[in-house]
């Protein structure tokens, strides 16, 4: 008796665990949108044209991006506006235009982040509103920012601080991370 | 010479020849990196470039306080001055007891090559670019206010109050120091002016200069190799980079 407790019991409660768990995000994952087959929040973009970098990639790393575009910009002045990575540039496409914020209940980045309990002070001091004067970068009709620089500068600066990010299949081409990557 | 010394002598000589061999081609692939990223960094803030300010008190006019008001418009400043609102350029009224003679011009951070704000940031905070501007980084800021003691200048502010409708290029916020940028949001679009300056010009006084002070065909330069001109408090030896006319 002693023995089937411990060798059946056991995993037999682990077991109802594990079951009740896998249930429960399974249900999670019915109230949204279910494109795969991790739960995803209802997050639209509101503005079209592409992201600055493809969707699965902005979803796990724009955090990354932004806190690495931070450095390079303030300490390097490395062309905060025309860049395609700066925070300017995600609010004037992903505004919402019913209360032209990004930050509001239901806008973009808040909708996201209260529904993965992440909460950012960015806003505290940049604007969440966009910019009365867009910023140059426009990904579907310029590839190439005002000021004439390669748009993938950025990435490969940042690739150049942080290991080869795997899922990133964004038409780096092996040029740009020549001399960069190893 | 004893065996154990050459005995260490030629371990050492080992020793020496695989750290060669090792960091070579480390040497190398930095020196590769540096290439690749040659084009990318033309941009980029360079210690090619010393950005200055020349401000000639004999143009400046008393009462006029046009510079303020040009920086409140581009930084998003209040525009208040009680002792708590962030004020980046202040007008001060200068006079000699002695004389009577008196003038006035705007103070503002010097941008000194050896900023005592710099020296005592406990987080690294306070920082200067290569170009010469000094900053904050109210990233890594947690509002200490050491750099505001420290600034010989009382150069620096601190935000009191929670900031609301900033400017998109201007992201400032409470609980940081922060001072005048000579409008770093301008500089990194390619710009050569100060919104002051602009002002100041637009007031018809054309008082302050602005440019590459080691570029010797700036105007800047020009100006200053011409005329004399004076740090405020130069026996502190900051080598600052903002000099005045007629003081
Ligand atoms: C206390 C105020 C403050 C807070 C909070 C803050 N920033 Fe900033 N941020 C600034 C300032 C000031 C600049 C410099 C702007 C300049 O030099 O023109 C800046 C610049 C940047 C830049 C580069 C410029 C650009 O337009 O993209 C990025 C990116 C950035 N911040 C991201 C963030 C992110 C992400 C957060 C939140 C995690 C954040 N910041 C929080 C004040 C702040
Ligand atoms: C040119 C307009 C544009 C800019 C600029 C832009 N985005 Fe996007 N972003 C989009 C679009 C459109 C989508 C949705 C693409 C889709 O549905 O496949 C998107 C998707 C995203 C997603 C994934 C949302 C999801 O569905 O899970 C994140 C996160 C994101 N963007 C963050 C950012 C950040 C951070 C910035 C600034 C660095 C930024 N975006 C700049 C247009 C833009
Ligand atoms: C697809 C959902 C989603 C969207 C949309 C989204 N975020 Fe996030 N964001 C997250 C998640 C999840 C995290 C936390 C990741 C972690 O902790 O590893 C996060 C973290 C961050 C962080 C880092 C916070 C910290 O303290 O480390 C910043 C900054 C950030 N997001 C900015 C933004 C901005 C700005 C926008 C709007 C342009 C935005 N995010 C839109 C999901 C999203």
């Amino acid at each position: 008796m002693k023995k089937l407790l411990t060798e059946w019991l056991k995993p037999a409660a682990w077991g109802t665990l594990i079951l009740m768990c896998a249930m429960s995000m399974g249900h999670a994952a019915e109230n949204t949108q279910n494109t795969s087959d991790v739960p995803q929040p209802n997050v639209t973009a509101i503005k079209g044209g592409k992201c600055v970098e493809n969707t699965e990639f902005m979803r796990k790393n724009h955090m990354k991006l932004l806190m690495h575009h931070r450095i390079t910009a303030v300490h390097k002045g490395d062309n905060q506006l025309a860049d395609k990575y700066s925070i300017i540039n995600c609010v004037n496409c992903h505004a919402n235009p019913k209360d032209n914020s990004v930050v509001g209940p239901g806008d973009f980045c808040q909708s996201c982040h209260a529904y993965a309990a992440v909460k950012i002070t960015c806003f505290e001091c940049h604007s969440s509103k966009p910019s009365a004067t867009p910023s140059p970068f426009h990904a579907t009709t310029s590839m190439v920012g005002a000021t004439g620089k390669d748009p993938h500068a950025t990435m490969v600066h940042y690739l150049a601080y942080h290991e080869h990010p795997q899922n990133l299949n964004s038409g780096l081409s092996a040029k740009d991370l020549a001399g960069v990557t190893q | 010479m004893s065996d154990i010394d050459n005995y260490r002598r030629r371990f050492m000589t080992g020793v020496v020849g695989v750290a060669a061999t090792v960091s070579l081609p480390a040497g190398l692939l930095f020196w590769q990196t540096a290439e690749g990223k040659s084009n990318d960094d033309a941009g980029l803030a360079s210690a090619k470039t010393r950005w200055g300010m020349l401000i000639d008190t004999t143009k400046c006019a008393t009462g006029c306080d046009a510079c303020v008001r040009g920086c409140d418009q581009e930084n998003g400043l209040s525009g208040k001055t009680s002792p708590t609102s962030p004020q980046w350029i202040r007008k001060v009224q200068v006079s000699n007891p002695s004389t009577g003679n008196g003038f006035s011009l705007p103070m503002m951070c010097q941008h000194c090559e050896e900023p005592p704000c710099v020296d005592v940031c406990p987080t690294g905070a306070s920082f200067k670019r290569a170009d010469g501007i000094v900053l904050v980084d109210r990233h890594i800021c947690i509002g200490c206010r050491y750099c505001m003691m420290a600034c010989p200048y009382k150069a620096r502010s601190f935000i009191h109050q929670p900031v609301t409708d900033q400017l998109a290029e201007v992201p400032r916020g409470q609980g940081c120091v922060e001072s005048c940028t000579f409008c770093v949001q301008r500089i990194d679009e390619g710009k050569t002016t100060t919104a002051c300056q602009d002002a100041c010009n637009a007031e018809g006084h054309q008082a302050i200069y602005f440019g590459d002070l080691k570029d010797p065909n700036s105007e800047i330069s020009k100006q200053l190799a011409q005329y004399s001109s004076q740090e405020v408090l130069p026996n502190l030896d900051l080598h600052t980079g903002v000099r005045y006319q007629g003081i």
